[in-house]
């Protein structure tokens, strides 16, 4: 089991399931994580810099025929902390009162 | 949310973010590959079993349906590769019936294999060919079953996994 530790910062809503559909692939298109989670671009930019800012996601540009598209991928920092929030949430859920 | 002392308000919640983040990997992992394109894969294998078992070996009608068939699979081949190793917006998923779509597609090739020779020669090999349709058949339609019976009984809440 890795190490628990509750994170604030992952544990908002949106946040916390973009990490979830990040922990499962290598990277997303900005497009598809949008249409997933059926919010605003300037909603999940917002979402998506506090996640950059620490350190949690990578973003790369790749312009593919004259488009220039956002892929997002999860740090292994942020895989880290993703799976230690997990474990987290689990030990409350066990835990007696 | 402290974890020394936990209201039942907390679990909830951990609960419900927990069950979120499950629902969310668990879309990421399989959404990808359209049901309509294993349903079309099962039916083509159910109909090269037709040919295979039905009507009269090495007939017009017979060795027409094979072709046809084929080409039709060939596409559904290309189709269901692209789709499982190459889905669009998405690098790399970690796909849980890839192996199962895997060997879904080996058996796809065989069926074709085993068809045209058994067609084209029209001897005792149609039964071994009608019955390996239909297990191809069987396995495309695996992954739309368990999905579906994933949905009607989920697992059970608060079910650990690393």
């Amino acid at each position: 089991m890795p190490d628990a530790e509750f994170n604030p910062l992952i544990h908002a809503p949106i946040r916390l399931r973009i990490c979830a559909m990040l922990s499962q692939a290598k990277g997303i298109e900005f497009a598809e994580i949008q249409s997933r989670l059926d919010i605003s671009k300037s909603a999940l930019s917002k979402h998506l810099s506090q996640l950059i800012d620490a350190g949690y996601v990578d973003e790369t540009s790749i312009v593919r025929l004259g488009r220039s598209r956002q892929w997002l991928s999860l740090t292994p920092a942020g895989l880290a902390a993703y799976r230690s929030h997990l474990a987290a949430l689990r030990r409350i859920i066990d835990a007696d009162d | 949310m402290e974890t020394q002392q936990v209201s039942d308000h907390d679990r909830e919640e951990a609960r419900r973010a927990l069950l979120a983040a499950r629902r969310e990997e668990r879309k990421t992992s399989s959404g990808h590959i359209p049901k309509w394109l294993l349903v079309y894969g099962a039916t083509l294998s159910f109909g090269f079993a037709w040919t295979n078992l039905a009507p009269p070996p090495d007939s017009a009608i017979t060795v027409g349906a094979v072709i046809a068939l084929t080409t039709a699979m060939i596409i559904q081949i290309v189709l269901l590769v692209r789709y499982v190793w190459h889905p669009k917006g998405y690098r790399f998923v970690r796909i849980r019936w890839k192996v199962l779509l895997t060997i879904a597609c080996i058996a796809m090739l065989l069926v074709g294999g085993t068809s045209v020779v058994a067609a084209l020669l029209g001897n005792d090999r149609n039964t071994v060919s009608g019955v390996w349709s239909i297990i191809a058949g069987v396995l495309c339609l695996l992954p739309v079953l368990l999905d579906a019976a994933e949905k009607r009984w989920p697992k059970r809440k608060g079910h650990r996994s690393a």
